[in-house]
């Protein structure tokens, strides 16, 4: 089998399977949600800007977290031996990753609706912020995914995932922040906006590109 | 005893900066130009590094002992 | 003997950089001025005291004025006390264009010091006054030729921490950067002793990041007035050391050799190609407190004195040395007592 023809039906399976039982989309769903009202419930929409937008990322950050943290520690260790013997490792990180990101940049744009119904939304320049979801939430589950196959290599547990997951992601987390105060009222004069686009793609090429070469070693034991 | 005393004898000349009190200490420091920032940056760099040694040092000297027991 | 050549290196060099360190002195500058507030119009004597300065010394005498939004307020006499004490008498104009003024000093023998914001206008500007015009300057060039560091204000004598608290910084990055080599190393060969070298080098590296954030936060009280401030530079090594402190905690939660060392090494790798990212790029693009920063973090804009390159150069290969000296006991600790 070609690594696409692996890739199609590895996406296929993910998909299916999330499909199926809808348990952890909507657990994660609930989870934003919840977490947007009670900043609602706290702030009652006295926020300024630079708050709304933290606020954003920072509930974006730990939702990311909890979406993929069990991409790879869910699967069964039968069935990941199951994978190994019939697939390229590189087809089987290539399939989570681009779920993933499928998945995040949904919740992102659902976290976005949300914040934007209960805590109002300073968006000016939707094209940018748009944008920074989209790259951000990609930079997130890339990044995640390949700390979610050592974590769960590791036999540990959701904290070993997070104690991970925080330092590696910090150069993202500042990029896209500063990309998306461009977007909102009052934020910086939009001089530099290529200039953070190009690095938050670049960013995200470097992870994908690391994933790829790294995660074979990753998986033959 | 004589390692007590020629401690102390060491150690005198910090009384002196120990009774200096605090506000002359900090206006002294500017008059001096922040040298104490400088003496205070490399006490913070020897003690790190000879607490980090003596740690070592501790460590191997244990594994030293068991491993003499085994033999 | 011949094995031993770089450690005698190193401590040569680091005794080497704590004695110029100590005794160099530092450059002439003005360290005070008293009164520091005027109101316009007025004619007052200023009390000017030097650091390191040589009033008495050189072949002219001293010249002060202040500068005003552009404009030169020469003194009308200037008296030298002694070697590190002026008196110039200043009459201030009615015109004055903005509240701050700088104070200058130009020697034959210790060339211009300059004294930013060194007093303050105390009443209102008055717009209305008939305007003055400032006064010529003739600026001497220092003729001793001296061999000092230079003498900044704010920093002071504490100038002197570039050569023990920069060193750390890079003491630490060498540490990680044979980390990662191992790293990749032990991918190639699957060879456990490169995997032992990476871990014991990623666990000295934090030693010195620890240090080196602790006399970061020591030098930044005393000059930037906070023990923390934002800066890239700052969290960019902050997540440096979280990221290697999680390298360590994902090493001890695994217990079988060969899976341990392939999954550090695949994390390892990982951690340092975004830290890079962290380090280098998003600096650039940001403004630091740090000098050189703003555009450009290299070294060559930093305008490092040729003084201070002297002894900075050796301080850093010195400490990098120890940082090597640590790890190579280290190593041969962990060979002979694996856990």
């Amino acid at each position: 089998m070609s690594l696409q023809r692996e890739l199609t039906a590895l996406l296929g399976k993910e998909i299916t399977l999330e499909w199926r039982n809808r348990y952890a989309v909507n657990g994660i769903l609930i989870y934003v949600i919840s977490t947007v009202f009670i900043s609602y419930l706290c702030f009652k929409k006295a926020i300024d800007v630079p708050v709304w937008n933290a606020l954003f990322w920072i509930i974006m950050l730990f939702a990311a977290v909890n979406a993929v943290a069990k991409s790879f520690i869910a699967e069964s260790k039968g069935r990941l031996l199951y994978y190994y013997s019939l697939c390229d490792p590189r087809a089987v990180i290539l399939a989570k990753s681009v779920y993933n990101v499928i998945l995040l940049s949904a919740l992102g744009l659902i976290n976005f609706i949300f914040f934007f119904l209960f805590l109002g939304s300073p968006v000016v320049d939707y094209g940018v912020f748009l944008s920074a979801i989209v790259l951000g939430c990609t930079g997130f589950a890339l990044i995640m995914t390949m700390v979610s196959a050592i974590a769960a290599r590791a036999h540990d547990n959701a904290t070993l995932m997070a104690i991970l997951t925080f330092p590696v992601i910090i150069p993202l987390i500042l990029t896209v922040i500063k990309l998306s105060s461009y977007a909102l009222e009052g934020g910086p004069i939009a001089d530099s906006i290529t200039q953070y686009i190009v690095l938050l793609s670049a960013i995200n090429l470097l992870v994908l590109a690391l994933a790829y070469i790294l995660f074979p070693y990753l998986w033959h034991d | 005893m004589k390692v007590i005393m020629i401690i102390t004898a060491l150690m005198l000349p910090l009384l002196s900066i120990a009774s200096t009190n605090q506000g002359d200490f900090f206006s002294d420091m500017q008059a001096t130009g922040k040298y104490y920032v400088v003496v205070a940056v490399l006490l913070i760099i020897l003690v790190g590094i000879f607490s980090y040694l003596i740690r070592l040092d501790m460590k191997l000297t244990k594994l030293e002992k068991s491993h003499k027991q085994e033999d | 003997m011949k094995k031993y050549w770089w450690k005698i290196a190193c401590m040569a060099l680091l005794f080497y950089v704590l004695l110029a360190g100590t005794f160099i002195p530092l450059g002439p500058g003005i360290s005070l001025v008293h009164p520091e507030k005027v109101a316009a119009g007025d004619t007052l004597t200023f009390y000017i005291k030097g650091y390191n300065s040589h009033f008495d010394h050189g072949t002219c005498p001293p010249s002060v004025w202040f500068a005003n939004a552009g404009k030169s307020i020469c003194a009308q006499s200037v008296q030298i006390r002694n070697r590190t004490e002026l008196e110039a008498t200043i009459a201030i104009p009615a015109d004055v264009k903005s509240r701050n003024f700088n104070l200058f000093v130009n020697s034959c023998y210790d060339g211009t010091m300059v004294l930013n914001n060194a007093i303050m206008l105390a009443g209102d500007m008055n717009n209305n006054a008939t305007p003055t015009t400032g006064c010529e300057v003739t600026v001497a060039t220092n003729s001793a030729g001296f061999h000092n560091f230079p003498n900044r204000e704010i920093l002071y004598e504490s100038i002197r921490n570039l050569f023990y608290h920069v060193p750390m910084w890079w003491t630490m990055m060498l540490l990680f950067t044979i980390s990662l080599i191992y790293s990749v190393g032990y991918l190639a060969g699957f060879n456990l002793g490169r995997d032992r070298i990476a871990g014991e080098a990623a666990r000295v590296g934090i030693v010195f990041g620890v240090l080196g954030l602790l006399t970061g936060m020591v030098w930044a009280k005393f000059t930037w007035g906070a023990w923390w401030v934002s800066d890239v530079r700052l969290n960019g090594s902050a997540a440096t050391l979280l990221a290697y402190t999680a390298y360590i905690v994902l090493r001890n939660s695994m217990n079988e050799e060969q899976k341990r060392a392939r999954i550090a090494a695949v994390y390892n790798i990982f951690a340092y190609m975004l830290m890079l990212v962290l380090i280098i790029i998003i600096p650039r693009l940001t403004d630091s407190l740090h000098p050189g920063s703003g555009g450009n973090p290299g070294f060559s804009s930093y305008d490092l004195d040729h003084n201070l390159r002297l002894v900075f150069y050796p301080a850093a290969i010195g400490w990098m040395l120890l940082g090597v000296w640590i790890l190579q006991i280290r190593n041969r600790k962990a060979k002979l007592f694996p856990k």
